[in-house]
This record gives structure tokens, C-alpha cells and sequence, in this order.
């Protein structure tokens, strides 16, 4: 869903996500840069992005990933993104 | 205490031993690991012998919180790959059921031993009385076939544990052996046999081949057309389901779309089998046109009364049927076919047996029951009854 | 088996441990069967995460799971780990076989909070009291959820369910102090607001000898939150509560009602009332395990010839 320079990126299994109604991520991020946003996915769902212009402020620490009950949003290093690539499953 | 010498088989030889006790002792024999019960009046000798009889084998004898608790730690140890056991009588029984019709589903091989007692409620706690015939064929949700024993001696307590250990062992379906507080409590000879012939006689519980590892569960070979029971599966091993789900499952444990091709294969692989597994005796039953047909301890009451009323050159002989449940139809058929009249002599009031024995029987046949609760037949009952019916 | 997971479409770089749980081995791309925003999900992910990571054996820690909303976690767990389906309850008593007939096996039970504390108190006491090498869970998300959101032995006082309309009256039961006072070795409670703390305490559980039980609290949104408000566990502020009908709104009121055990020593009764004491509340490794005991009465027997 989105980069960043240091080295790390952020994404989300559009489809996979709860949605509005999970938005456990929403609540969990401790720099509070997530919202719910307009796009529907397959579960008709409106799923979460990053609020404008706040994407420098992640700083990775991983609580979405860990409380995501659908192991939609997940962080991915440079090293394991590349793995992640390569293990195309 | 110095009951058993610290080894797992008896010296061979004569012992007088109590029927709980002969019982604990096959168990032990046929190569019994893990014991959970719970005491209840007529079985507590039998984790009591356990209690000091199995760990000096390396076995482990748990007395559980209750009953249910003691039926799941012997399901959870069956999976596990040890040969397993409880004893009970009727009101732990009725506590075990749903956890039986569990095992039933996943086929777990045990052993469970009923010694009745009298009467619905608490009853009569030391009178006999085979009132859980019904309830352990029909016990627990859902339709699955059990095999049941009515030993009638100590030696058959001693012997019929073995069997119906191998019977788990082949089968994978709960395996009851029926005493009764009187048997349970009684003293007799015992004769043991050498340790080799016993050796010879127990199926061990071991893994298949690995390249057999895939089939877990009961399947219908498609070529032969009969049912193929491949070994216990064990948790901790390569040989272990993906998961232990009591649903409908295929041969290797996922569940199937098909739960008729599943029922087929947990109820038919007793009913396909019912010549290997039904052992039955016959006593001058060849020239009589009088049939006794009973189990369990009446059985030695009617040996008298047949003696005597041989002598009054009256042609009666016995049906004795050593396996209970599965019923075995083909054999009492034959024997009932030219039968002027049979006499069921149950420790029941309903007959459960008698029952059984009239749906086979042709519909001119009488079938007489000489229903008996919480104390013997004594040989004249049934002697009596055979005067009448020869009249 | 799951066919949602085929559904939908596979996404560019894959979360790296889906491929590990049951389901994910099987379809590459697996979405779990809860509701949206439930916690079990996430319990399932870092038990998941926790058996990869540890590279447990997985003939050493078989996984039994009791009847509820948890049964789902078949799909969920670790596809090498052995599973087994228990009765409703009765999942403390076939790791108490499981355990003493292969001794050096270490069973997770996963039991919720009907599980465990009602239909299964007795077995949950008993295993306590005899200290067995086992891991049990509770998860409180005090409805039974499964068959559709009643009460539960752990629903908070007032809350509503569908079989208490009005109001929940009944004093709730407490899985912590019932373990404590059933004598378990290590003893915690977290909730699944705080993955970090149930990571912890899940690692010292499986190097700890003997029981330990730990109670994660978890949201059920579809049966607990929609009918109740968030000011559940503020009475004494006389809050004026919202329903909590998302996930997210769930994970605040947790976190909200929720009191370290440290702090909570110095709360007046009034101000516990309704509240989660999250933390270890007992850690006793040195205390004789039951099946090492049993291995001593073994010895003591053969000896006797």
C-alpha cells in the first residue's frame, strides 16, 4: 500500500480485509496515520490506507501486523520483501 | 504388597483369584499401558489391583476426577499408541456414552469393562443384573457398531480380556467385556497359561510399513469390495492424521462430502466381519429340539438343569453365545430352525437377548424368557420350565 | 475444507507466515473463517508465528481444542503441529492421557471460557491440582459465541446477551483465581490488545514444568459488542457508553478496562469492579511436576520385587 525510505514497506491484502467493521488496525496504530477509507474489496468491506501525507510518520513497530486477525497488514523489510518475491508462492 | 512378582505375566500355573482381579491381570497380559477409572462399587478392585500391578510394568494407573474425565484420558492415551482401558459399571457407563460414540468415530481402540449392577438409579450396588445389555449397544448420538463378551468364569475373565484386546486391537471399536457384581467378586481357579502362549496369542500395537502411512482409517478396498482396517493411528509419530476431527471423514482423517460412504465404513466393518468375530458354544445341542440360548453367568445354572432333564430322556441342549453384541443372526438361525421351542434365561426383566432371539426365530417357535433380577437362576427354575414346554 | 481461500485473489509479496498454517499450506492464500474483527484471529497467527519461530517439534506439542468459536483454529494452526478435536470440556482430560501415556510430550490445550469454566470446571480444577506439563488457554471473550452470543460464566455483570435480555445478574467467574486456587504453577491473564505480553507469556509457559494457564481476554464483535455499550467496565464514573460495534472499538474498550496487576493492588474495590487484572499473577517452576512424580512411584514399584 505504500513505501517509505527507510527501507521497510507496508502493505495490505486488499481483499483478505475485514474492513470497516475489523479496523482493529485503525485503533491499534500507535501513531494513529491509518483510517477507514472509500474502496471496497471482494468482502465488501471499506478497507483502511494511510492518511494523507502521513506515511513518514511509521515507524514500523509492527502492532498492526500483530493485530490484524486476517494477516492482512504486514511490514516487509527490503531483505524479506525480496524473499517474499522470491518464494512466489 | 508382592500380589504380582513385578513382571507383567503371572507365573504360569493355578491361582485363585477374584474375578476383578483375573480381568486386571489379562489387561495386564495382553499388554495394557494406561488405565484411567474412576471408583464405583462393583469394579474398584480392579484399579485397585492396577494400582500396584501397572506401574511395576512401566504402566501408568490414573484414578481420574469422575468418569468422564477417565474415559477422555483413556481416549487421549489410545491416540497416543498405548493400549488402553477402564472399568465401570452401569452409572459410569451412562456418564462414558458420549465420549464413546467420540471414540467410535475416530475409531480409537479400546477397552472398557462393564461389571453391571442392579437396577435403574442407584440400585442394588452388589446384586447383578444385565440391564446395560441395551444400553451398550445402543449408547451414545449417532449409529456405530460395539463388540461385546459375557465371560461366565474367572479363567473367562482371564482369557476373553486377551480377545477382546486383539478384537480392539483389529476392529478399532469400542470392545465391552459384560461381568457382573457376582462374577466380579467371585473367587475361582484360574489357570495361566506359559508366558510364550500368551505372547503368541496378543496383537502389539506397532506402526504399519511407512509406505502405508497415507491410509488411516477404515476405507472399502474398490478391487476386493470388503473393508480394510489399517492400524491405529499414533499422535507423536509420522503416522498421525493432518487432525483428529470426530466428523465424517475420509480414510486419511479430512472430512468427506460423503457421510454415507463414512457410516458404511464404521458399521459395516463389524457387520462384513460378524463369522470372524461371534465365538459361540454348543452343549448336546446336536439331537435337541429344545434350545436354551443365554450368556454370561446363567449359562452355568442351565448346564445342571439340561443334565438332569437329559436323564429325563427330555432332548434340550445350549446355545451359548460368548460375543453378545454383534448378534450373531446366521448361527442362532440354524440352531432355532428346527427347534421346537427355546427358553431364554436372562439376568434381565426385558429380555434384551430374548428379543434379539425372537426376531430370528420362525413365528410358530415359542420363545419362553425366564426373566431373573438380582439373584440367580436356580437349575430347577429352568428345569421346570424345560418339564412344561416337553410336556 | 476452506474454500475462501481460493476465492480471493493471491496479493504481490504474501504475508510470510501464511503458508505455514493449515489452511494457508493448502491454498497459499487463506482467510480465516471469523467474524471480522474477532481476536481469535489473532491468537491464531501468533501461535502460528510462535511454532515457526520456536521450530517447536511437532510431535512434542500436540494441540488439543475444545469445542467453540476457537474450533476454527484447525484451519489456523500450524500445519505440522497434530491436532485434536476434544469434547466440549473435556479437553483438560484427553491431554491428561495424551501427557501420561508419552511423557515427554507437552499438550496446548485451547478451551474458551464456557469451555473451561463451565462444562469443563471440573477437569480444568483437576489438571491444575496435579500440576500436569500442559499449556491451557483460556479465551474470555465471555459470550458463547459459537451458538450465538448467551451468556457465559465470565459475562460481565450488566452486560446484555441473548439469553440475558435484560441484564447479565449473575456474579462472573474469575478462570485466573479459580487456577490459583486449584493450585497451577504459572498462572497469567492478557488480553489480545497486548500481543506483545501474550508472546512472552506464551514462551514462558512452554519452558515452564508444569500447569500454566493463560487467560486472553479477546472481543467477539458480532455477539458481545454490538449489544453492549463501552462503559461496561466504568460504572462508578456513571459513563455514558457508545455500542462497540467494530473491531477497533472492542480493542479500545479492552484497553481501557483493562489494569495492570501492579496498579490494581492500590484500586478500591468499587473501581475493580468489571475491570481485567492483566499480568503473572503466580510463577512457581520449581514445584514437583505429576508426571516426573509418577515416574518415582514407577521406580519405587519396580524395585519392590
Amino acid at each position: 500500500m505504500d513505501n517509505k525510505e527507510k527501507k521497510f514497506k507496508l502493505f495490505l491484502n486488499k481483499n483478505r480485509c475485514g474492513g470497516d467493521q475489523c479496523a482493529i488496525c485503525v485503533s491499534v496504530c500507535p501513531t494513529g496515520i491509518l483510517e477507514i477509507g472509500d474502496e471496497l474489496n471482494m468482502r465488501v468491506a471499506y478497507i483502511p490506507r494511510v492518511k494523507e501525507g502521513k506515511a513518514k510518520y511509521c515507524t514500523s513497530c509492527r502492532r498492526c501486523e500483530f493485530g490484524c486477525p486476517e494477516w492482512c497488514i504486514y511490514v516487509l523489510e527490503e531483505e524479506e520483501e525480496k524473499l517474499a518475491e522470491k518464494a512466489k508462492i | 504388597m508382592n500380589i504380582g512378582n513385578g513382571k507383567r505375566f503371572l507365573p504360569e500355573g493355578r491361582h485363585l483369584m477374584m474375578g476383578n482381579v483375573a480381568m486386571a491381570e489379562g489387561a495386564l497380559s495382553s499388554g495394557l499401558k494406561f488405565f484411567g477409572g474412576y471408583p464405583i462399587t462393583p469394579s474398584t478392585e480392579v484399579i485397585e489391583h492396577l494400582a500396584v500391578r501397572l506401574p511395576q510394568v512401566g504402566g501408568i494407573c490414573m484414578q481420574m476426577e469422575d468418569e468422564l474425565a477417565s474415559i477422555n484420558s483413556v481416549i487421549g492415551a489410545s491416540l497416543v499408541g498405548a493400549k488402553s482401558m477402564t472399568a465401570t459399571s452401569g452409572p459410569g457407563l451412562s456418564l462414558m456414552v458420549e465420549t464413546i460414540s467420540m471414540a467410535a468415530n475416530l475409531e480409537v481402540p479400546f477397552v472398557f469393562c462393564d461389571v453391571q449392577r442392579n437396577g435403574p438409579g442407584t440400585g442394588f450396588v452388589t446384586e447383578p443384573h444385565h440391564n446395560d445389555i441395551g444400553l451398550v449397544r445402543f449408547s451414545g448420538n449417532g449409529e456405530f457398531q460395539v463388540i461385546a463378551l459375557a465371560p461366565m468364569t474367572c479363567q473367562e475373565l482371564f482369557d476373553l480380556t486377551i480377545t477382546a484386546f486383539n478384537y480392539a486391537e483389529t476392529y478399532r471399536c469400542p470392545v465391552y467385556i459384560l461381568s457382573d457384581a457376582y462374577l466380579g467378586h467371585l473367587h475361582e481357579i484360574v489357570n495361566i497359561p506359559p508366558k510364550e502362549e500368551i505372547r503368541k496369542r496378543v496383537i502389539d500395537r506397532e506402526l504399519p510399513p511407512p509406505d502405508q502411512f497415507v491410509k488411516k482409517f477404515t476405507y472399502k478396498d474398490d478391487i476386493t469390495g470388503e473393508f480394510v482396517i489399517p492400524r491405529p493411528p499414533q499422535m507423536g509419530t509420522d503416522y498421525c492424521p493432518v487432525l483428529f476431527l470426530h466428523q465424517p471423514h475420509n480414510y486419511e482423517g479430512l472430512p468427506t462430502p460423503k457421510p454415507m460412504q463414512f457410516m458404511k465404513a464404521i458399521m459395516d466393518k463389524i457387520n462384513k466381519n460378524k463369522d470372524k468375530i461371534c465365538i459361540t458354544e454348543k452343549y448336546k445341542l446336536d439331537d435337541a429340539d429344545i434350545v436354551i440360548i443365554a450368556y454370561g453367568l446363567p449359562v452355568r445354572s442351565s448346564y445342571r438343569a439340561v443334565d438332569i432333564a437329559r436323564k429325563e430322556n427330555i432332548k434340550v441342549g445350549i446355545f451359548r453365545l460368548v460375543t453378545v453384541w454383534p448378534f450373531p443372526d446366521k448361527q442362532v438361525k440354524e440352531v432355532v430352525k428346527d427347534a421346537r421351542a427355546v427358553i431364554v434365561p436372562e439376568l434381565n426383566y426385558t429380555g434384551y437377548i430374548a428379543e434379539q432371539v425372537e426376531r430370528v426365530t420362525k413365528l410358530g417357535t415359542p420363545v419362553i424368557k425366564i426373566p431373573k433380577v438380582c439373584e440367580f437362576h436356580h437349575p430347577d427354575d429352568i428345569l421346570n420350565v424345560i418339564r412344561e414346554v416337553a410336556k | 475444507m476452506p474454500e475462501i481461500g481460493r476465492m480471493l485473489p493471491n496479493e504481490k509479496p504474501e504475508h510470510p507466515y501464511v503458508i505455514f498454517s493449515y489452511g494457508g499450506s493448502m491454498y497459499k492464500n487463506f482467510a480465516t473463517r471469523f467474524c471480522s474483527g474477532c481476536g481469535y484471529g489473532i491468537i491464531g497467527h501468533i501461535f502460528t508465528r510462535l511454532f515457526e519461530d520456536e521450530k517447536l517439534d511437532p510431535h512434542l506439542y500436540p494441540t488439543i481444542i475444545g469445542i467453540g468459536c476457537y474450533s476454527q483454529m484447525l484451519l489456523l494452526v500450524h500445519a505440522k503441529s497434530q491436532k485434536i478435536l476434544a469434547l466440549h470440556g473435556r479437553a483438560p482430560a484427553v491431554a491428561t492421557g495424551i501427557k501420561m501415556a508419552n511423557p515427554n510430550m507437552k499438550p496446548i490445550i485451547f478451551s474458551g471460557d464456557g469451555d473451561c469454566l463451565g462444562i469443563g470446571g471440573n477437569h480444568f480444577i483437576h489438571v491444575c491440582r496435579r500440576n500436569l506439563d500442559c499449556v491451557i488457554f483460556i479465551f474470555n471473550n465471555s459470550i458463547y459465541a459459537m451458538t450465538g452470543g448467551q451468556g457465559a460464566p465470565t459475562t460481565l455483570y450488566g452486560a446484555t446477551s441473548s439469553t440475558t435480555p435484560y441484564k447479565m445478574f449473575e456474579n462472573r467467574s474469575d478462570g485466573v483465581q479459580l487456577a490459583l486456587a486449584a493450585g497451577a504453577t504459572y498462572v497469567a491473564r492478557t488480553t489480545v490488545a497486548h500481543p506483545r505480553t501474550y508472546i512472552k507469556y506464551f514462551k514462558k509457559a512452554l519452558n515452564h514444568k508444569g500447569t500454566s494457564v493463560i487467560e486472553v481476554i479477546t472481543p467477539c464483535v458480532t455477539y458481545f459488542g454490538r449489544k453492549n455499550l463501552d462503559n461496561l467496565g466504568a460504572e462508578y464514573i456513571g459513563l455514558e457508553g457508545k455500542k462497540m460495534d467494530t473491531g477497533g472499538k472492542m480493542i479500545d474498550w479492552i484497553k481501557r478496562n483493562t489494569v495492570r496487576i501492579n496498579q490494581a493492588k492500590f484500586m478500591s474495590e468499587e473501581e475493580l469492579f468489571n475491570k481485567y487484572v492483566i499480568g503473572e499473577f503466580r510463577y512457581q517452576p520449581d514445584k514437583p511436576e505429576y508426571s516426573e512424580e509418577y515416574a518415582k512411584i514407577q521406580k519405587i514399584a519396580m524395585k519392590e520385587e
